[in-house]
């Protein structure tokens, strides 16, 4: 009885191995890359899912390829968040004026109970921030805690809707690491040069 | 729990722990570590963060390891959690010290019931995780603290303020074991032997007068006027000290005295 219940087991293990295998095989027909394969240092290894204002839901690593440039904020903030929503575009049009390869741009709310996708996309529509390279992404309170803490950010729920916060600027390379990092309220012209001379050699690996 | 450990594993446990070993999943066979219920109650925090001035929290009810994860458990964990061993060091989850001092075959070079140090708040966060816990909240875990040795908030109580200081400015000792600090609720070492990460450590900062301007901390900013520490508990040095010690940190650092303990909600 139990030589039969061995060999049964065993057969079952040698099955699911085999379906295993064939399974990591047919994966890698396709260029989507999990979570896993990505290096330790890079953002792409979270597995959280964030939903963009297209509605879909999608890992970070969707964005590998092309350097993006992560800012956090929420939509009903009226000090900090416009100013570095400003800086930003400050940076994309920098950029194109050098012709320098241009990220892409998410901007992460750090304030998903109030952030609704419909207002994230409202915020964008309000602000004429709707280029397909610009991304706003939402996700659950705990994920957004765990990108906030890889990114450096501190943040605090203060009360009446406001947030005190971080202010960070961070360019992830093509393969969602962290290649640069712009901390503060404050956007000086050799602070753009850094971004600058960032993404070239980003550009030049390529 | 404690009855089911002590049940011998009978003739069906056998035969499911070979399946499962032979399936390449583990069973668990860890039995989840003691809890201590925590009551509601109210309290100043030092820093209150909030706009409402001068208002205590309340904490709601909650349940608290009674030790601190110690070495041999969270070496059980990676057992289960393979990804979690010494190969995540230097990683965005874990700096280049985590777990250091353990060998690559999983030796710690500690004593099996010593609180787990050089962990990352990621890696704390995934051990309870893993455990169908949490990590306290700071708030939870000061309102814990507050307890002496006989009563739920000693810090009126002669010498208590005193004896915890005295133990922030001894260097740390290593190889200590858990269990020796017992306080009013029958939570072990909250002070006495290690800090301990917090979910929310990343929502405290040091600002306001003391390191003003030019501090790269109050320019990143905004809203900052409303983090100063609360009138009332000024005097509590020792929590000021652990608020300056959470704010300094990344959720990536690992420290040497630095551990962890999970909680539930109730």
């Amino acid at each position: 009885m139990n030589r039969l219940l061995m060999l049964i087991v065993i057969t079952i293990a040698f099955a699911s191995s085999a379906l295993a295998q064939s399974e990591h095989k047919s994966h890698h027909h396709h260029t989507e890359l999990s979570p896993a394969d990505f290096s330790k240092d890079s953002l792409y290894q979270l597995e959280s899912l964030w939903s963009l204002s297209s509605g879909s839901s999608v890992t970070l690593s969707s964005f590998r390829g092309k350097p993006q440039i992560v800012t956090m904020f929420y939509s009903t903030c009226t000090s900090a968040c416009p100013v570095l929503v400003n800086h930003v575009q400050q940076i994309e049009r920098e950029l194109q004026k050098r012709g320098v390869q241009v990220p892409g741009f998410i901007f992460v709310t750090f304030d998903p109970e109030r952030d609704s996708r419909e207002m994230l996309d409202a915020y964008a529509a309000k602000r004429e921030l709707r280029s397909p390279n610009w991304n706003f992404l939402r996700a659950s309170s705990p994920d957004t805690q765990e990108l906030a803490v890889i990114l450096g950010m501190k943040y605090k729920d203060v009360g009446d809707g406001v947030f005190a916060h971080s202010n960070i600027i961070t360019l992830l390379d093509s393969d969602g690491r962290i290649a640069h990092r712009h901390i503060g309220l404050d956007l000086k012209e050799d602070d753009i040069e850094k971004f600058v001379t960032a993404l070239a050699p980003i550009e030049k690996k390529k | 729990m404690r009855e089911l450990s002590e049940k011998k594993l009978s003739r069906g446990g056998w035969l499911g722990f070979l399946l499962a070993a032979l399936l390449g999943v583990s069973p668990n066979p860890v039995q989840p570590s003691p809890m201590v219920k925590i009551p509601s109650g109210t309290f100043t925090p030092l820093f209150k963060g909030t706009r409402s001035d001068g208002a205590a929290i309340t904490v709601k009810g909650f349940s608290l390891d009674q030790y601190p994860v110690t070495v041999s458990e969270y070496r059980e964990f990676i057992r289960i959690h393979p990804q979690w061993g010494v190969s995540r060091r230097g990683s965005i989850f874990a700096d280049a010290g985590y777990l250091s001092g353990w060998s690559d075959n999983l030796q710690p070079g500690a004593p099996e019931r010593s609180p787990v140090t050089n962990v990352s708040w990621f890696a704390a966060k995934a051990y309870c995780a893993a455990q169908g816990r949490r990590l306290p909240t700071a708030a939870e875990w000061e309102f814990a603290a507050l307890a002496s040795e006989t009563q739920p908030d000693g810090r009126s109580e002669e010498g208590y303020a005193a004896r915890i200081l005295a133990w922030y400015s001894k260097p740390t000792m290593s190889g200590a074991t858990v269990g020796s600090h017992r306080n009013y609720y029958g939570v072990y070492d909250l002070h006495g032997l290690i800090w301990e990460w917090v979910s929310d450590f990343n929502t405290e900062v040091m600002t306001g007068e003391s390191r003003s301007d030019g501090d790269i901390e109050s320019d990143m900013f905004c809203g900052a006027g409303a983090l100063q520490a609360s009138e009332k508990s000024r005097s509590d040095y020792a929590a000021f000290m652990r608020y300056a010690f959470r704010g300094s940190l990344q959720g990536s650092y690992t420290v040497k005295n630095l551990g962890f303990r999970c909680a539930q909600s109730q």
